[in-house]
């Protein structure tokens, strides 16, 4: 797409910003890459300031919310006993849904659903599993007998770019605060859980001990939008909607690479991909200690 | 089973006691006539025109208006302005797991209660959508979105006559208890839910369910409609906060 | 003190929806208000403003206005000037994406349509609207009316109306050389358009 720099004639200096913006979206971006700056003053590998606040769901059995930016998730797991599959006794399910409600975004309306909905819950489902993070295992109770199944529901609240990095974050963030139920046995064998009023009452607990998910290899991602020789890292989504290239990696813990997408788009070099990978490197630890510093709060809180 | 049992009879016996006393604390320590206190906020949603936050209790819902915008259904061409509502819960909401659908019930009676406070006319042609999302249901779920929605159409700018405020009240017995929780909703008699506009003192709406009697009803519409003007209240002073003012 | 302060934009007590501004004998109604039997209360968030009667005049009332903070985003009404972008051109009409009302950006475009009598003022039967505009095309137009269920009715035919900005078929930028002429900065061709006179 040529510049549209020249073409916007003696109207510039009429026009109030904002409507330049709005006229001539590439131009107006183009302006600033110039100055290695970015419409909201960000440096071009910069990412957008991010928090995570554990257990906004009072109700759910793990919990976050994550801001990255102006972008907004929110994520519940809530467990619910069932009988184990015949195929794997010994282990439980996750079910994982992505929303775009109607509030988060002008492009959603009621009844027509999102395009990008679906294609985020798959994605959102296949790094939890192939990056190893979830041991099903862990969550079979009796073998054979009971085991959970996790329902993860992430609502975006506020669609603003990069919504696959905040999900990623806003599921892990759930993951770690997960607190899994006691559960009990009673005189017909039925197996149930038992609620956190009710613990006063004299019962036999069957998983007093196992109560966290060991988490190993937390998925963390980056999202970089590439427009000619610019790597721009977090986009929001006005820059998504003027650029149509962008790459998505996801690096564990040890920083191997869990998945790279790259939907469509012009053609990216090596090199480029090798620059978000090294952005990508950065984030993760940067997001790591986020999300290490969110889990030590919420503990202090406990303790009070 | 025996604790499940236990708790069952713990809430028959608050209900008994709620429906006979004169003035039992409430599982939450309230009293008949004490409403939770409101938290409330606007600007969550920076996509939206307009948007607002509000926190009762365990009720947390958001409501972010768009618009005016274009009306997407164009064989509607219309002189004044229309408004569309639209409720849904989150799958998480409730303790039993919801299925995430839209509430047209709650969306219709939404649209109702906005509709006489809205300036229709001052928006031709095109369309204001107030869109609601129950991100935890604890009580009160309807007045609360009412409330919240007046909140962020004002914060969207749109005109209005007034902002509406809007309180329900259960009755157990011969007792009334105002801006009740799910468990209280659960056991009620009746109920009564009054959607206001406070400075020109009219209702918007008033929905009564249940078994009521006539001197019941006219407490529980005044006991309402002063909930509502205090409410009202806490939304003007969100609305003057400087730091809301400040964002324009 | 308090009549100055009121004068100056902003400077009045922040009033929200509802609130009683005064009584309908002594104030108009202005922009953010409305009068309500024997009250004027606003409509919208803002800063209360009087408006003094203009000089000369019967009404000796003065106008209270809510102006500034909460007013909603742009939206086109008969009289205003638009920047539209250019989607469709076709036989006898021409549809616009409506970009920028009054010189304020919109947040979501409204659609709208400029018709073969509505390009330009003078010898309307003959206009051709492949000669006027071409998709792409950014124009200034005024709207007319609310026109139907699909478009505003906009018109271009005033001298300071008509395209503004455009990109010639070779994709360089066309620069105006008379009220029906653009030409090419990379080719030099000229193409036909119903021009926008800038001062």
């Amino acid at each position: 797409m040529a510049a549209e720099t020249e073409a916007t004639g003696g109207l510039a200096g009429e026009m109030e910003v904002e409507a330049y913006r709005r006229l001539f979206p590439l131009a107006f971006l183009e302006r600033h890459l110039r100055e290695s700056v970015r419409p909201d003053a960000r440096r071009p590998a910069e990412a957008r300031p991010t928090t995570v606040a554990l257990g906004a769901v009072s109700s759910a059995h793990g919990s976050a919310l994550v801001r990255l930016g102006d972008t907004a998730m929110l994520a519940s797991i809530k467990l619910e006993l069932t009988s184990p599959p015949s195929e794997a006794p010994d282990e439980g399910s996750v079910v994982v849904e992505f929303h775009m409600p109607p509030i988060c975004s002008p492009l959603v309306r009621p009844g027509r659903p999102a395009e990008v909905a679906p294609v985020i819950t798959k994605v959102l489902e296949d790094i939890l599993m192939s990056s190893r993070m979830l041991n099903l295992k862990e969550l079979c109770l009796i073998n054979e007998k009971a085991s959970w199944l996790a329902y993860l529901d992430v609502y975006c609240l506020n669609a603003d770019g990069s919504l696959f990095d905040a999900a990623l974050i806003s599921a892990v963030a759930a993951f770690t605060h997960l607190q899994i139920p006691l559960v009990s046995v009673g005189d017909d064998g039925r197996v149930f859980t038992v609620g956190r009023n009710e613990g006063k009452i004299k019962c036999e607990f069957v998983n007093r001990e196992k109560r966290k998910l060991k988490l190993d290899n937390i998925p963390f991602s980056l999202t970089c939008a590439l427009h000619k020789d610019s790597v721009l890292a977090d986009p929001t989504a006005e820059e998504e909607s003027i650029i149509e290239t962008s790459v998505t990696i996801v690096l564990d813990s040890s920083d191997h690479i869990v998945s790279i997408q790259k939907p469509g788009g012009a053609v990216a070099s090596m090199a480029t991909i090798k620059e978000c990978i090294s952005l990508a490197k950065d984030r993760r630890r940067k997001l790591r200690e986020i999300l290490m510093d969110s889990v030590e709060a919420m503990e202090v809180d406990q303790t009070d | 089973m025996s604790h499940a049992r236990s708790a069952r009879g713990e809430r028959e016996e608050l209900r008994r006691h709620l429906a006979v006393d004169s003035d039992w604390p409430r599982a939450d320590g309230r009293s008949f006539h004490d409403c939770r206190p409101a938290f409330m906020q606007t600007g969550p949603t920076t996509a939206a025109s307009g948007s607002a936050y509000a926190e009762f209790g365990k009720t947390k819902v958001i409501v972010s208006v768009f618009g005016p915008r274009e009306s997407k259904k164009a064989m509607m061409y219309s002189d004044t302005g229309r408004l569309n509502c639209n409720v849904s819960y989150t799958t998480f909401a409730t303790a039993i797991r919801g299925q995430g659908v839209d509430n047209k019930e709650y969306s219709a009676m939404l649209h109702k209660a906005l509709e006489g406070a809205v300036m229709l006319h001052t928006f031709p042609k095109t369309t204001v959508d107030v869109f609601a999302l129950v991100l935890e249901s604890g009580g009160s779920d309807l007045p609360i979105i009412i409330s919240c929605a007046s909140l962020a159409l004002a914060d969207a700018g749109i005109m209005m006559y007034d902002l509406v405020t809007s309180v329900s009240v259960s009755c157990f017995g011969k007792n009334i208890i105002i801006d009740p929780t799910s468990d209280e909703e659960a056991w009620q008699d009746g109920s009564l839910m009054v959607a206001y506009m406070p400075s020109r003192k009219e209702i918007t709406q008033l929905t009564l369910t249940g078994e009521w009697s006539d001197g019941k009803i006219t407490n529980a519409v005044e006991l309402c409609m002063d909930a509502c003007s205090k409410l009202c209240d806490i939304l003007r002073e969100r609305l003057k906060d400087p730091s809301s003012l400040a964002s324009e | 003190m308090a009549a100055t302060a009121m004068e100056h934009d902003g400077g009045g007590d922040v009033v929200t929806p509802g609130e009683f501004l005064g009584n309908s004998l002594s104030l108009l109604a202005g922009r953010g208000a409305y009068a309500d039997g024997r009250s004027v209360r606003a409509s919208v968030t803002g800063h209360r403003r009087l408006v003094p009667p203009p000089p000369g005049s019967s009404d000796q009332r003065s106008t209270v206005e809510v102006v500034g903070h909460k007013a909603h985003g742009a939206v086109p009404q008969p009289g205003s000037v638009v920047i539209a972008r250019v989607t469709k051109v076709m036989a006898r009409m021409a549809s616009a994406d409506i970009m920028c009302v009054d010189s304020k950006a919109v947040k979501e475009k409204f659609t709208g349509m400029i018709r073969q009598q509505d390009v330009r003022a003078t010898e309307i039967d003959k206009v051709d609207m492949y000669q006027s505009y071409r998709p792409g095309d950014i124009i200034r137009a005024l709207v007319l009316s609310l026109g139907d269920a699909r478009a505003y009715y906009l018109s271009t035919a005033k001298n300071e109306l008509g395209v503004v900005s455009a990109r010639s078929i070779a994709g360089g930028t066309l620069v105006p050389i008379s009220w029906t002429e653009m030409q090419c900065e990379l080719t030099g061709q000229i193409e036909q358009r119903k021009v926008a006179k800038v001062e």
